[in-house]
């Protein structure tokens, strides 16, 4: 008879999911699976909706993230429309989504990641968490609150509200950078920066002590990673073309355009999941595993184009290796890229041109399918539209950043429980909270979304199984 | 000192965007000019960079939905406008969602900030997809408002 552990809900995550842990008669571990249980539908819905209001529906999927699907809403609107946006629209744009990234890393790192590091895989549950955190280091958790705030200050300036602003429109963006915001941007820039120079200290002798083994084991495996880069292969999150790397250095593809997606990204479906599995096609399902996001975008690109940031990036890869492929790196590269995040702040509201009054190019609809794409938090973002000639749409294929993470999710989580979980498992025996805790970790390296991945709706407890080889539950933990 | 007004609440999900209207229109409300120290913020859910917020603050109201069916008996639901104490909580705080006796702790925990906190608590019946509220809960609005100008007129530092 085999056995399987589930756990269910998964703690710390935007969204509903469980892990399953299933083991043979002689209780070896045969296979993890993570499981996505919430559906929502998006794509069916905003069927017959004007395309002009994608980029208000969409940003409804995530009260986390929604800047990120209204920039891609924004630029798929663009290529319908079949207008080049103003330069002042493409750097504010550009700004919103730096803000973006720099607030979703910091709410990722300093309050769902950082409670395990400072307080301990071991530590009380009840107190694993932001109250947790600013006991044991209220400086950092200040910090870190101070950090997420002025990310979202700045879409809050820029958009009128810090979440599901409409400021980004097909042909560019609704208003330009006002003194007032510039002026409080630069005003709080130095303290931001203080911030990420403390996190970065703290996390790299944590790297050097008592991180070093997760390093190893937290989904520290070979597979593709792609991202966009610019024309030149630096780092990208709005624009550029798409590479993808393999875990020896190589460039298996470059120059590729978000168009053409369908023929080198495919989707499979597991009946045990809502989540979609993308896959790079050439290589078939399941071999063509990729990771997008923070560690991708650092891995594909050959550098940033920033001193500081290069000088953090080069660290990292002395760390981790010029292609790091331990999961776990993707903490890491959230502060290198909060690094990249301020300088490149700082570059833009100091620039002219973010403060010129011509900000949208109007036009009627000239094309009937579009495919945008950019760089959420959490990796490659596309939307793909088609419209009918009244500018209704007909057709939505959204390709969301967690799905494309799904395969390397679902590896990180076997590779943590073949650590961790005693081989074989005594029929009868209790999971510590621990090791649930250090699987549960495996799947916030990757900072998952659920409620954007699936378009599903909700909060992410945890729900952990363990299940005999007919089905039957054997052990379960919830939290 | 200011004071500082959060509604909370979904404005699309019916009853449950009651804090955020209210909010909303004591934001629109000409004769806020005479509460110059008045800052009003509408959230869909407490958040922990909130608790910078509160900081230098002489008041906080938080203007949330509360779950008409969980009134004894049902048929009393009544407006609540109730002193809040600070509750520092642990498994149901996260990232996304603060109680707002929570987000209070936070700022007094990192920021030594202890503003006057107060809720007020407005019934809520139905949560249907859309930004029509109940007419339960439109019944009795007159008596919310009558607490929030109670709140406004009485909190002042």
């Amino acid at each position: 008879m085999t056995r399987t552990v589930v756990i269910d809900p998964v703690t710390r995550i935007e969204g509903h999911a469980k892990i399953t842990l299933h083991l043979d008669a002689a209780g070896h571990l045969i296979d993890t699976r993570f499981h996505v249980v919430e559906y929502r539908g998006f794509e069916k819905f905003c069927e017959g909706r004007p395309f002009t209001e994608m980029a208000g529906i969409t940003a409804r999927i995530c009260g986390i993230c929604p800047v990120s699907h209204l920039l891609c809403a924004a630029k798929t609107g663009d290529k319908l429309l079949a207008v080049e946006i103003p330069p002042a629209a493409d750097k504010l744009r550009r700004l919103l989504n730096l803000a973006q990234l720099t607030q979703s890393h910091a709410l990722s790192f300093f309050h769902l990641s950082s409670p395990d590091f400072l307080l301990g895989w071991e530590s009380d549950p009840a107190k694993r968490n932001v109250f947790g955190l600013m006991a044991a280091d209220p400086n950092l958790a200040r910090a870190g609150i101070r950090l997420r705030q002025f990310g979202q200050q700045i879409l809050e300036l820029l958009g009128g509200r810090k979440i599901h602003a409409a400021w980004a429109v097909p042909g560019g963006v609704r208003t330009p950078l006002s003194v007032e915001a510039r002026d409080w941007i630069l005003d709080r820039l130095p303290e931001a920066k203080a911030t990420i120079t403390l996190a970065l200290g703290l996390y790299k002798t944590l790297l050097d002590g008592p991180l070093r083994k997760e390093q190893r084991v937290f989904g520290d495996f070979p597979s593709l990673f792609m991202g966009l880069v610019t024309p030149d292969g630096s780092w990208e999150h709005i624009d550029g073309m798409l590479r993808f790397r393999a875990p020896d250095g190589t460039i298996v593809a470059d120059g590729l355009s978000e168009d053409d997606y369908a023929s080198f990204l495919g989707e499979a479906v597991e009946p045990w999941s809502y989540l979609k599995f993308p896959y790079y096609k050439p290589l078939g399902y399941p071999d063509g595993i990729y990771r997008v996001g923070p560690l991708a975008r650092l891995n594909v690109c050959d550098s940033i184009g920033t001193p500081w940031a290069d000088r953090e990036l080069e660290e990292l890869r002395d760390r981790s290796g010029r292609v790091a492929t331990s999961s776990f790196a993707y903490h890491h590269a959230r502060l290198v890229e909060i690094v990249a995040c301020l300088e490149a702040i700082e570059q833009l509201v100091n620039d002219p041109e973010c403060r010129k009054s011509r900000v949208r190019s109007r036009a009627s609809l000239n094309r009937n399918e579009a495919v945008g794409v950019s760089e959420a938090p959490r990796g490659t973002l596309f939307h793909h539209y088609q419209v009918n000639d009244d500018g209704l749409l007909t057709r939505v294929n959204l390709i969301i950043a967690t799905g494309q993470n799904n395969l390397a999710m679902n590896k990180t989580v076997h590779q943590i429980a073949r650590e961790y979980i005693p081989d074989p498992v005594p029929a009868g025996t209790e999971i510590p909270e621990a090791m649930l805790n250090r699987v549960e970790a495996g799947i916030r390296c990757f900072d998952p979304c659920l409620s954007c991945s699936t378009h599903a709706a909700g909060q992410m407890p945890l729900h952990l199984q363990l299940l005999a080889a007919d089905g039957q539950i054997l052990a379960e933990r919830r939290r | 000192m200011s004071r500082l007004v959060i509604g909370i609440g979904n404005p699309l999900r019916g009853d449950d965007g009651v804090g955020w209207h209210l909010a909303e229109s004591l934001a629109d409300h000409s004769d806020l000019v005479e509460h110059s120290d008045l800052t009003v913020a509408m959230v869909h859910q407490l958040t922990p960079e909130l608790a910078a917020d509160l900081v230098d603050r002489s008041g906080v109201l938080f203007i949330d939905a509360w779950l008409a069916a969980a009134a004894d008996p049902a048929e009393a639901a009544r407006p609540q406008l109730c002193p809040l104490a600070s509750a520092a909580t642990g498994p149901g705080s996260s990232s996304h969602h603060l109680e707002p006796g929570a987000l209070v702790a936070l700022a007094d925990l990192l920021f030594g900030s202890r503003p006057a906190a107060t809720i007020l608590l407005v019934p809520a019946f139905a949560f249907p997809h859309g930004t029509a509220m109940s007419a339960s809960q439109a019944a009795l609005l007159p008596e919310a408002r009558r607490l929030l100008r109670t709140w406004l007129d009485h909190s002042l530092a």
